[in-house]
């Protein structure tokens, strides 16, 4: 199979999944108590059930929940995502808004999470059981288990209250200016230590397998230096596994980004996830889900497609 | 570092100063009428009174402008810098900018820079002419909803797919006869007069209290349009089948233009709080023919008001950025020349901030860092510990003012043994309030010892004094009372319930918890605690099916300057299932009582009577304990401390329109930045 048709058959499935997480979703959505109209209605005293009834039949809450499923799926298919009850503004003004700085923080965190993953990896593979090996996997076992909030907490704590480093709030500056590049190292931080732990585990456990195999002693007894078998023959090799586990990380930058948005202010899609959640505004919880959907798969298949630069032994079928 | 609590509530203490500071007296104020005119006597004392009397506390509306008090002595001139900007914050993105589709803080909060009113109060909820000049209660007579049946129509009722019967009608319902179906089925019909009708009831003379209103001549919208009787009437018919149009037709029956420069607003029943459910935002003509919700920057719409700051920027859940209006009308009426003004001869004529920069930062974690890194100058809704932190660091001021609301758990009353007024006058007994405010609160609230906040005390009680020294016992921790009403009462224990609360409020929950540890520790009571997020917990107390179950809610509820709105809406029948009366709480005499508190004329025309219905009203609440009172917060803002002389109103949504420029209390913020 071509890559292309590869790409086109998983970009395909997309179809099947989105609906399958859609329909999820809704239901779920829609089977928790309370709704956007409770609580525009719920601290109001004066607000009778005529007004309950007109607020709902405005915003079509009043049809059976399969009507509203298909009306919605309707929309999203002419590209329309809806409004918010609460505002009236448009989901997708929403959306375009907010994606830019997700994609920006989540790929600030990846590159944080690669920077520091992938040299410490090979610094504990190639120092096996060692002590420098022993501290790596102390660190490792620290950034997986410290939750985001506190991580992010401290950081903000440390570097912008104490050392005055960083600023608190993002700079009103455009997502490229380095004012914001400088900003987005702790929040990037926060959001790539757990990544970057689990990738730096991968990446020691794969190397140091590989490092095992006869290629490698073939390569040492061909009297390479220690730094070319390790650098240009293991590493590609290790890098394999990192791929497949980086991209199902994607999904925990993901769910990072909701805590990690809330606690460093950021104006991206997670932090607009919770404010939607506590709304209970079914529209854009939607959408969020549903591109955070699109995301990993897309995620994958880029993962997939870095399998074969990575090995040209894989084929797709 | 947490402030020792040497005293039973050192922050209560402080408030008591600040009143004090102010020049105004605690307690109940005298009548505010004194000639033949009658007195609204809504919310309680008129302000400072035709009379020259004594002040007003209390939040009373008064039946003409007030004039000046006789015995206040304001200082001759005051200091203060003109310029800068000052940094606020927000914890949460104003859902619209649209005032009559908006109810949430954060969104008053916002439309407080743009939007004025005829009227204006102070923090004492006492009101003024704002944008009129003069304003007085020409006529009022005893008048029902049922007086309007002549001019009713007849509409068809319908049902919505959840079963809620309602009056199927595009028209805004004025209101309803009292004679239609208690329960309509679909098909049904019903009598409403409607916005259509409600001009002929007037014409004919039907209604219950005419306001007329002076306005001020040369008010100019930011656009430079010039306010007219036209634009009051007009906001009004923007207000129509809008998200806050159940709140306006509560009491509102019509407006008419009477000239250019002169408005009659109409009551639908003479109300002690008529003035103050009549007063809205008034909007520009641009503004009045927008679709609901569009009157916003993200929809294309920038606010236009005569109010004293001008929309620069808005990011949506990033930042406001306002500055001063340099044509604020009030430059060419001059403060000085308001009737009332009895503040400082240089008190300027606006604003002294050049912009004010509102960052919206919803984690109050991040929101205190960066008020302590110098990034913001104001934060507000901070947790106990960090206003504690605040009030102890140097460079920091921590400003407080008692707010009109409270905590409170709701039994479910219909409910076996919750049904037996002793069973919930002994779990009252076992709400052990003083700790709650000394431990989890540190003192940033006060034991509710009776169910008044200090903002409604004007009409809301002849003696706070002594009716909290009259209430105090019933309400104390007390086991041994608790044990002996329990066996009076012969119920089977321990008795089982839970108590339900919201998870998103640390403190809540750890008052829930505490509670349910007290009340579980007398072996009378064995309580568990629940917790549902905010919305989740919404949804569930507003099903018909949550009287039925066996449940206590511990919520929180804020009100108004209206004294009543610290009792109808967690006991009057018709908020059952509404807001706040989830348990289906309904004693048809205490019904009575509260609405004979605030509506005829009797109550309009004597505040201290108003005053001692509300006594009534508070013993007999506490007697029958449908609800217990926990504890009376307070609305607390931080600042740096180069933010001079900020003050706290009482209620959140209009806290930096207040601080910024409020010459009803010679309110004014100015910033000192090296």
């Amino acid at each position: 199979m071509s890559l292309r048709r590869f790409i086109l058959r998983r970009l395909l499935l997309v179809v099947p999944i989105m609906f399958g997480v859609s329909l999820i979703t809704f239901g779920l959505t829609k089977l928790a108590p309370g709704g956007p109209i409770q609580l525009i209605i719920g601290f109001n005293p004066n607000i009778g059930p005529q007004d309950i009834a007109s607020l709902r039949a405005q915003y079509g809450l009043d049809e059976p929940l399969w009507r509203q499923y298909l009306v919605w799926i309707g929309n999203v298919l002419q590209g329309d995502l809806g409004e918010v009850i609460g505002s009236g503004r448009s989901v997708n003004g929403i959306l375009l808004r907010r994606i830019p700085p997700t994609i920006a923080l989540g790929l600030f965190g990846w590159v944080i999470a690669l920077l520091v993953a992938i040299p410490t990896g090979i610094y504990a593979a190639v120092n096996k059981d060692q002590f420098g090996d022993d501290v790596s996997r102390v660190v490792a076992l620290s950034g997986i288990s410290l939750p985001n909030f506190w991580l992010g907490l401290m950081l903000i704590l440390l570097f912008s209250v104490k050392m005055n480093l960083f600023p608190v709030l993002a700079p009103r500056k455009p997502l490229w200016h380095p004012d914001m590049l400088w900003y987005l190292v702790l929040p990037g931080l926060t959001i790539g230590t757990a990544s970057s732990a689990t990738l730096m585990r991968i990446m020691r456990s794969s190397m140091a397998q590989e490092m095992n195999k006869e290629y490698v002693t073939a390569a040492r007894a061909k009297g390479l230096p220690e730094r070319t078998v390790v650098l240009k023959h293991v590493l590609r090799n290790s890098l394999i596994s990192v791929a497949t586990v980086a991209a199902f990380l994607t999904s925990g930058i993901l769910a990072g980004s909701v805590v990690v948005e809330t606690v460093f202010n950021w104006p991206g899609l997670g932090r607009t996830l919770v404010q939607a959640v506590i709304a209970r505004e079914i529209n854009l919880i939607m959408a969020i889900t549903l591109f955070t959907g699109v995301a990993l798969v897309v995620a994958n298949l880029l993962a997939d497609i870095a399998y074969a630069a990575l090995d040209p032994r894989i084929t797709y079928d | 570092m947490p402030q020792e609590n040497d005293s039973p509530n050192p922050r209560r203490r402080r408030i008591l100063q600040t009143i004090a500071a102010a020049g105004i007296p605690v307690g109940l104020a005298g009548c505010g009428s004194s000639d033949s005119t009658p007195t609204s006597g809504d919310g309680g004392d008129g302000g400072d009174g035709g009379d020259g009397g004594d002040g007003g506390d209390g939040g009373d509306t008064p039946t003409e402008s007030p004039t000046p008090t006789a015995s206040a002595t304001p200082p001759e001139t005051m200091e203060f810098t003109e310029g800068g900007t000052l940094r606020g914050s927000l914890g949460a993105n104003p859902s619209s900018f649209d005032p009559p589709y908006s109810s949430g803080t954060p969104s008053s909060e916002v439309q407080g820079f743009f939007y004025e009113a005829l009227t204006t109060n102070d923090k004492r909820g006492n009101i003024y002419p704002w944008l009129a000049e003069s304003f007085e209660l020409v006529e009022f007579q005893e008048v029902s909803a049922a007086d309007y049946t002549d001019y009713m129509t007849t509409i068809p009722y319908a049902a919505d797919q959840e079963g809620n019967v309602f009056l199927d009608t595009d028209a805004q319902i004025v209101t309803r006869d009292p004679e239609n179906p208690s329960s309509p089925s679909e098909g049904d019909e019903g009598q409403a007069l409607t916005v259509n009708e409600a001009g002929d009831a007037v014409a004919d003379g039907t209604f219950g209290m005419q306001y007329q209103f002076s306005l001020h001549e040369g008010v100019t919208f930011h656009n430079g349009e010039e306010l007219t009787a036209q634009n009051v009437v007009d906001s009004f018919v923007r207000l129509e089948n809008s998200q806050v149009s159940a709140q306006v037709w509560q009491n509102f029956l019509y407006a008419e233009q009477v000239d250019e420069y002169t408005v009659n607003l109409y009551a639908q029943q003479p109300s002690a709080e008529a003035l103050r459910t009549l007063i809205w935002s008034v909007l520009p003509s641009d503004h009045i023919d927008l679709p609901g919700g569009d009157l916003d920057p993200r929809a294309g719409t920038n606010p236009v008001g005569t109010g004293p700051f001008v929309f620069e920027e808005f990011s949506d859940s990033e930042f406001l950025r306002v500055s001063r209006n340099e044509d604020y009308w009030l430059q060419d009426v001059g403060i000085q020349n308001k009737e009332w003004f009895e503040g400082p001869s240089n008190f300027p004529n606006g604003p002294v901030v050049d912009e004010v920069d509102v960052s919206i930062v919803p984690d109050n974690a991040t929101r205190a860092s960066a008020l302590q890194e110098g990034e913001i100058d104001v934060a507000g809704g901070l947790n106990a510990q960090q206003q504690t932190n605040y009030d102890d660091a140097d460079g920091f001021n921590v400003i407080s003012t008692e707010t009109g609301g409270y905590l409170f758990f709701q039994y479910s009353v219909n409910v076996e043994p919750w049904d037996n007024q002793q069973v919930r006058q002994a779990a009252n007994h076992l709400i052990p309030r003083q700790q709650i405010v000394d431990n989890i609160e540190q003192g940033w609230s006060r034991p509710a010892w009776t169910p008044v906040p200090e903002v409604a005390y004007g009409s809301g009680t002849t003696d706070p004094e002594a009716l909290e020294e009259d209430l105090r016992p019933q309400n104390e921790y007390d086991p041994a009372a608790a044990e002996q009403l329990i066996n009076e009462a012969g119920v089977e224990t321990p008795i089982e319930t839970t108590i339900e609360t919201n998870s998103d409020n640390d403190n809540r929950v750890q008052k829930a918890e505490l509670i349910a540890e007290a009340m579980n520790n007398t072996g009378l009571f064995d309580v568990s605690v629940e917790t549902y997020e905010f919305g989740a917990l919404i949804g569930r107390i507003f099903s018909p099916d949550y009287p039925s179950m066996n449940t206590i809610l511990l919520v929180g509820l804020s009100g108004t300057f209206d004294p009543g709105s610290f009792c109808e809406a967690t006991h009057h029948s018709r908020n059952i299932g509404q807001c706040c009366n989830a348990q289906g709480i309904e004693y048809p005499e205490f019904d009575e009582m509260m609405d004979n508190a605030k509506f005829g004329t009797e109550v309009l025309d004597d505040v201290e009577e108003r005053a001692s219905r509300y006594d009534a009203i508070w013993r007999r609440l506490v007697e029958l304990s449908a609800n217990s009172y926990v504890d009376i917060g307070l609305t607390v803002m931080v600042t740096n401390d180069e933010v001079q002389s900020w003050d706290t109103f009482p209620f959140p949504g209009g806290l930096y329109s207040y601080a910024l420029y409020s010459p009803t209390d010679s309110q004014l913020t100015y910033v000192e930045r090296e």
